[in-house]
């Protein structure tokens, strides 16, 4: 599913965020990435995603190679892809269901099956009753769970989510990796970036990715 | 999905009012002064067919068998459009009714010194300098011809004048549509720059650029159908005023506007300068 081939990865030169990184997340995986702030958790996921290309080395997602991808074809690669944004990145002027609903617009789904499928994820993620406000007015909380709801309308065959719980209660914490779990269980890849370790309690099976000083450090658990 | 769209262009129009407004202003201006143009390039082009079917070359001959015979080889001719024939004495009976009332002048003419005469009208077609100059050679080496009267100056006005001020109207007409084109592009521009966050998230979301772009050439769209809708409704009710000015100041003399198809085909016209705008404005 990803291949990171001697990825190196500096914003200014010299100053390398990722150096050498080797590694391999295969299909239907559960991925905890784990380490302090600044160390490079979103960075390594903004590669994935290329909102950001590698200074040098090869990634390689679901069959794109990321960095010789031609820009007309990038939409194909973030379609596969679910995001859960470290800051959200929802549009503040359009209501909870306009913000859901996007996702799948693009994909160009039936307004039927979208207007059921965002009710049901606003039933899982407790949003019902704010489906027509507008973003701008929600909680910091409210609108971690509109970016949640978001990345999973499509059942991404990779969902990628960027300290998904920071703003969460605890209880609305493990909801939250329940849902993940759901969607990896039908096979999609999951790869959860964060710096609470004790998340990662909830999901047994998952593997643990330490992220260090520009290095990954695998470990089997 | 249409919906969808439709709430981004209300979107971007609500969030915009100002821009839109600035815009709409100079474009319905630059419009309506395109339209102007036209319709008086329209009413200026019947007014010169009205007056070209008023306006023969006449050619007087020396007695009338000879301007008999000049009409039977002048009638073979497909440029000409009708000829009439006015004898001497047509001619004298004319003089007659314009001269009623003062008939006393007539009185010391023991006979009728009027000459015969070909009324000559062209087709609309062959209004051009050179065939009238042309035909006028012509006529006046017929047999019997005493002379050959047309008002020249008239005729430059109707063929060469006309088509100079087509051209300056062209030139107009260029040069606003330009204008039209450039404020759109610029209005679908500045939105573009508001909206680039968004547009950003969009992308991230797998959003295809034309996703992306079909609200903004929806908004574009729009600006030039409400500017062409409005200086429409601006020039119909000036032209209406000026109808019922010159109808109370009594001047027998009223101006056309716009027929339902062109009004159609201005409304289209907006359509497609709106295109190109948020094509332009779109453009990196
Ligand atoms: N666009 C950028 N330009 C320059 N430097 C950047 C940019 N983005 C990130 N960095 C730097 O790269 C390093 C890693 O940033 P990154 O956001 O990947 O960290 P992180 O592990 O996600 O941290 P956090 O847990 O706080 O979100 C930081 O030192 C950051 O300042
Ligand atoms: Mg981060």
């Amino acid at each position: 599913m990803i291949q990171f081939i001697h990825v190196y990865k500096a914003y200014s030169p010299g100053y390398y965020v990722l150096m050498d990184l080797n590694l391999h997340i295969r299909k239907g995986e559960f991925v905890f990435l784990i380490g302090p702030s600044g160390v490079g958790k979103t960075t390594f996921l903004k590669l994935i995603y290329r909102e950001e290309l590698p200074t040098k080395g090869e990634i390689l997602v679901s069959g794109f190679n990321v960095r010789v991808l031609p820009n007309h074809r990038l939409p194909l690669l973030r379609r596969k892809i679910g995001i859960v944004f470290q800051d959200f990145k929802l549009l503040p002027y359009l209501s909870v269901f306009d913000n859901i609903a996007l996702v799948l617009q693009i994909l160009g789904y039936p307004y039927t099956y979208i207007k059921q499928r965002v009710c049901e994820l606003s039933e899982q993620l407790d949003l019902k009753e704010k489906l027509k406000t507008k973003v701008s007015n929600l909680s910091t909380g409210e609108k971690q769970r509109v970016a949640i709801a978001r990345a999973l309308a499509h059942q991404p065959p990779l969902l990628l989510a960027d300290e998904p719980t920071s703003n969460l209660d605890a209880k609305r914490s493990i909801q939250t990796i329940d849902l993940f779990k759901e969607l990896n269980k039908l096979g999609s890849t999951v790869i959860v970036a964060t710096h609470n370790r004790d998340l990662a309690n909830f999901v047994p099976s998952a593997r643990m990715l330490e992220i260090g000083k520009g290095k990954i450090k695998a470990k089997i658990s | 999905m249409l919906s969808f769209w439709w709430k981004k262009v209300w979107q971007n129009i609500i969030h915009t009012l100002w821009s839109q407004i600035a815009c709409f202003l100079p474009t319905t201006l630059a419009l309506s002064t395109f339209g102007l143009f036209i319709l008086i390039g329209i009413n200026f082009n019947l007014y010169l067919k009205h007056w070209q079917r008023k306006i023969p070359i006449i050619a007087f001959f020396q007695n009338e068998p000879l301007t008999e015979k000049a009409r039977t080889t002048l009638i073979t001719k497909s440029e000409i459009a009708q000829i009439d024939y006015i004898s001497s004495q047509d001619a004298f009976q004319r003089l007659k009714t314009w001269l009623k009332g003062k008939e006393l002048l007539l009185e010391g003419l023991d006979k009728n010194p009027l000459l015969p005469s070909l009324e000559i009208y062209l087709k609309p077609a062959f209004y051009k300098l050179d065939f009238i100059n042309h035909l006028v050679q012509e006529l006046k080496g017929l047999p019997g011809v005493a002379e050959v009267v047309y008002p020249s100056y008239l005729f430059f006005l109707v063929t060469t004048g006309w088509r100079f001020l087509k051209l300056v109207f062209l030139l107009i007409g260029v040069f606003l549509s330009l204008a039209t084109v450039f404020i759109i592009a610029n209005l679908i521009r500045l939105h573009l720059q508001k909206r680039r966050e968004e547009i950003k998230i969009m992308r991230l979301l797998g959003a295809s650029e034309g996703f992306i772009q079909v609200p903004f050439y929806i908004e574009g769209l729009w600006q030039g159908v409400i500017c062409t809708g409005a200086s429409i409704l601006l020039l119909k009710g000036f032209f209406t005023w000026i109808n019922e000015q010159t109808k109370t100041l009594q001047i027998p003399f009223t101006i056309e506007f716009f027929d339902l198809y062109q009004i159609l085909l201005f409304i289209g016209f907006g359509l497609l300068l709106g295109l190109i705008g948020s094509f332009l404005g779109l453009k990196k």
